[in-house]
């Protein structure tokens, strides 16, 4: 082992080891090593777009103005300028435009995409799930098919039952059935199960990353 | 608030003792004095508090002097209306600009030329004779009652007067916080009501000190001496008050103000004459009514005060007998029920409409309804300043932290000595539907086929993720297939180095994200160049040319859920599928239902679909330790609060 790669090591043991300070609560030592990740990745970063998006495709098209490329090169130029200025002042109405421009963009895809991504496909699924191929089995009911659909389908309405009752409560309705708090009930059993699932995931990977750090400070006390 | 609320009156013309409320003693039917009195009238004008000050007297001395004048033991004498008339229209013309200073004058001259056997002398030992033993006897009573109470009250407004000092709700002018604010909300209203009070000759003093002149006032009541002025003033001003409740009619004003202000409606004082009294047109039928007669003292004078509106005339009523010493008893009380009555505002208001008995009912809080609604928000707005409006959400307490820390130090001791004892160990965990389906899709890859990777995760789930990205390079590259890295991400520019052999880096970096992506989906060449996006590549800026297979290696369900929403529907051709996290799996999975994606795998538990060498994954023990020691928490977890929720009920139900 390289002596770089021995410091890189030692350096690794000490920021691993900075990091686990957070178990004493939010210690000096933590916010260090927070703040020298952040401080390198904002480099890094920088550094990054600099080389692959700012000298390519805002400086370098400059060199051809005459062209149409070049002149298109100035709109995006112009906005970011715009955007830098508004790190000066905020309060400007020229400031706004190329934050109205991208929230609008932005805004419009996400709509679209939603729609086109989601909302229509998974509605498609739940109905695909009651297509009679799917519920049948060489002519004979395909029952585990058919459970699934109607445990799909259930759960759909139960979720949405869930978040408007969550909205009547806060309103305080009045008007309150019995049979409308079992569905709701039976919503929020399929939301628990699905944040428990969420819960498990996230625990597994934080568990992960937990085990190959402190492999990592064994295999560095191992070295001697 | 009035000192004596409760307190007998001693009628100084037969020396009957008269409930406090009472208006006519109940024995020779004569008017009590002191009953027309009204608080905040001060007998010295605005215009002349600079001179009143340069004779401004020791309170001490000037008591002193009281009391040992012979005078004073022929004062209260005032059995005839005619002196009575005459000491009003003395008190009057004290208020007058341009004769008081005379009267003064003349006041102090004869006092020079005549000593304590001379004309006034005279006069008073003239008045005795004519007078019993035994009315002089109850006159004294009532004046040294009367001196006692001065003391009392400067003693209680000198101790109370430090406590406003002190107090952060009372400036140096004795003005409570409210009223601060509502002459600041409406400044202009503040000057009517001012103006309006020194028109009527009502003045609320902020000291305690008398002036000579009050003084020398005093000093002929009690003797029974008048000075007719030599001028009338143009406008006399009678302000009457009930006895034993001082305060009230400056509550009653300054309400009245408050009232008015918010309401904003026109002051009808500005347009007209002013004299203040509460007492009904008709004092008779008020006094002689027998149902409050009947009531007890709060009551009646609860009745009176709300029955009957604030009434502000001009002129003198000079059939009204005003008591000779109401200034005096005016800058005694009004201080203490300024300080009072805002007290009562902020504190002391009833939070109920129920009928109150007489003794329950104090002077100051007789307010009409609707204000003292609005002094009891006045009293919320204030009382709200400072306070925190939104509550803390999430306080870690010691407890949390501790538990945190015993849960953490547990978890790493668990690990550590897995790693440090026995072997790694293997996960034989079963192979999931999506992960075994993804492994298909990835078999199913010919060399022919063109693959775009697009590679999307941060440093700390490489752990999770690298074993399985490198396994399906591995296999992608050992079937020849033509692949393609790109990323948005910066630092996956050299995560990437740890995926193949030798270090490969990406081969773009697309700027923009997800808008990039899109961009270049959508996205065509113009005939007159490239597009600005095209700036980027290296080679072929058609990043989607001739491609089958998307692998996406992400560790965020976001990114996996915003690319099969925006580019999966532009290019619905390409087969997707996903290299994930743990905890992104079961957010796509209803992805994988409506066959978006073709396959996922996530975490180490899938790792096994695509046969990953053992000694790639992480200890396999260390993660069944702590998988197990999660599991044991959560369930003692579980427990504990099923049993807190349990007591919690139990002791709900007891209660």
């Amino acid at each position: 082992m390289s002596t770089v790669d021995l410091l890189l090591l030692l350096a690794g043991l000490v920021l691993s080891l900075m990091v686990f300070s957070y178990l004493l609560g939010d210690t000096l030592l933590f916010g260090i090593a927070m703040y020298t990740l952040v401080g390198m990745t904002a480099g890094y970063t920088f550094l990054v777009l600099l080389q692959k998006v700012i000298l390519p495709m805002a400086i370098n098209p400059l060199s051809a103005f005459p062209q149409t490329s070049a002149l298109l090169a100035f709109v995006p130029l112009i906005l970011s300028l715009l955007l830098v200025w508004m790190l000066f002042k905020k309060s400007s109405r020229v400031t706004g435009i190329p934050l109205g421009f991208l929230g609008g963009v932005v805004t419009a895809v996400l709509i679209v995409g939603l729609t086109r991504g989601t909302l229509v496909p998974q509605l498609f699924s739940v109905v695909n799930a009651f297509d009679p191929n799917k519920m049948t089995s060489s002519g004979l009911p395909n029952w585990t098919g058919i459970f699934e659909a109607f445990m799909m389908l259930a759960g759909v309405i139960a979720v949405l039952f869930v978040f408007h009752r969550r909205k009547a409560k806060k309103t305080q309705d009045p008007y309150s059935h019995s049979w409308l708090d079992g569905v709701t009930g039976f919503g929020q059993m399929f939301i628990g199960i699905t944040f428990g699932a969420i819960f498990v995931g996230l625990f597994s990977t934080g568990l992960v990353a937990l085990i190959a750090y402190i492999q990592y400070l064994v295999d560095f006390v191992r070295l001697w | 608030m009035s000192e004596y609320p409760d307190e007998l009156r001693i009628c100084p013309h037969c020396g009957q003792e008269n409930a406090s409320h009472t208006l006519r003693c109940i024995r020779c039917d004569q008017e009590l004095e002191e009953l027309f009195e009204l608080e905040g009238f001060d007998p010295t004008p605005a215009s002349e508090d600079k001179t009143a000050e340069q004779e401004l007297t020791p309170m001490a001395e000037i008591l002193a002097s009281l009391e040992e004048n012979p005078l004073l033991s022929d004062g209260n004498q005032s059995e005839s209306d005619n002196y009575e008339n005459e000491v009003e229209s003395s008190e009057v013309q004290s208020e007058s600009d341009s004769t008081a200073p005379d009267w003064l004058e003349r006041i102090r001259q004869r006092a020079k030329e005549e000593d304590a056997a001379g004309e006034l002398a005279k006069g008073a030992i003239a008045m005795d004779d004519r007078r019993s033993q035994e009315g002089r006897q109850q006159v004294d009573d009532a004046f040294e009652e009367i001196m006692r109470r001065i003391r009392e009250q400067n003693e209680r407004e000198k101790a109370r007067k430090v406590r406003r000092v002190d107090s952060e709700m009372v400036d140096e002018n004795g003005d409570p916080e409210w009223l601060r604010r509502i002459r600041e909300l409406h400044p202009e209203r503040e000057d009517d009501t001012q103006a309006n009070m020194t028109v009527s000759a009502v003045k609320i003093p902020s000291d305690d000190e008398w002036t000579e002149e009050e003084l020398q006032e005093l000093l002929l009541r009690e003797t029974g001496l008048s000075e007719t002025p030599q001028d009338q003033p143009e406008e006399i001003t009678t302000e009457l008050k009930t006895p034993s409740v001082p305060a009230e009619n400056n509550q009653v004003v300054l309400s009245t103000t408050v009232d008015e202000a918010l309401d904003g409606e026109p002051d009808q004082v500005d347009n007209e004459p002013e004299v203040i009294h509460n007492i009904p047109e008709d004092e008779d039928e008020i006094i002689d009514t027998p149902e409050e007669e009947n009531l007890p003292p709060g009551d009646l004078e609860n009745q009176r005060f709300v029955d009957e509106p604030l009434q502000i005339e001009g002129g003198l009523s000079q059939d009204v007998d005003a008591e000779p010493d109401e200034p005096l008893k005016e800058e005694e009380d009004e201080p203490a029920s300024e300080d009072t009555g805002s007290e009562n505002e902020s504190k002391d208001l009833p939070p109920t409409e129920e009928p109150l008995s007489g003794e329950e009912i104090l002077p100051d809080l007789l307010l009409l309804k609707n204000q003292r609604g609005r002094a009891q928000v006045f009293n919320e707005i204030i009382g709200q300043e400072g306070r925190r409006t939104i509550n803390v959400l999430h306080k870690t307490s010691r407890q949390s932290a501790m538990g945190r820390l015993v849960l953490g130090l547990l978890l790493i001791l668990g690990v550590l000595l897995a790693i440090l004892l026995g072997p790694s160990g293997t996960a034989d965990l079963p192979v999931s539907v999506p992960a075994a389906a993804f492994a298909r899709n990835l078999e199913s890859i010919s060399s022919a086929d063109s693959v775009l990777i697009v590679l999307d995760y941060q440093a700390v789930s490489r752990n999770d993720i690298e074993p399985m990205a490198e396994k399906a390079l591995a296999t992608l590259e050992e079937k020849g297939s033509n692949i393609r890295l790109v990323t948005s991400n910066p630092e996956n520019i050299w995560l990437t180095g740890n995926l193949l052999e030798p270090n490969q880096v990406p081969d773009e970096f697309i700027p923009g994200g997800m808008l990039g992506y899109l961009a270049l989906t959508v996205g065509e060449s113009p005939d007159w160049g490239e597009l600005p996006i095209a700036q980027v590549f290296n080679d072929d800026p058609n990043l989607f040319e001739g491609v089958q297979q998307v692998i996406l290696i992400s560790d965020s369900a976001e990114f996996v859920r915003m690319w099969l929403e925006q580019i999966g529907p532009w290019k619905p051709d390409i087969q997707t599928s996903a290299i994930t996290t743990s905890i992104s799996v079961p957010i796509l999975l209803p992805y994988y239902d409506s066959n978006q994606l073709e396959g996922i795998v996530g975490g180490l538990a899938d790792a096994r679909a695509l046969e990953v060498e053992p000694q790639k994954l992480v200890n396999q023990r260390a993660f069944q330790v702590g998988m197990l020691l999660m599991i044991v928490i959560l369930i003692l977890g579980m427990i504990m609060k099923a049993d807190e929720d349990a007591q919690r009920r139990s002791e709900e139900r007891r209660r």
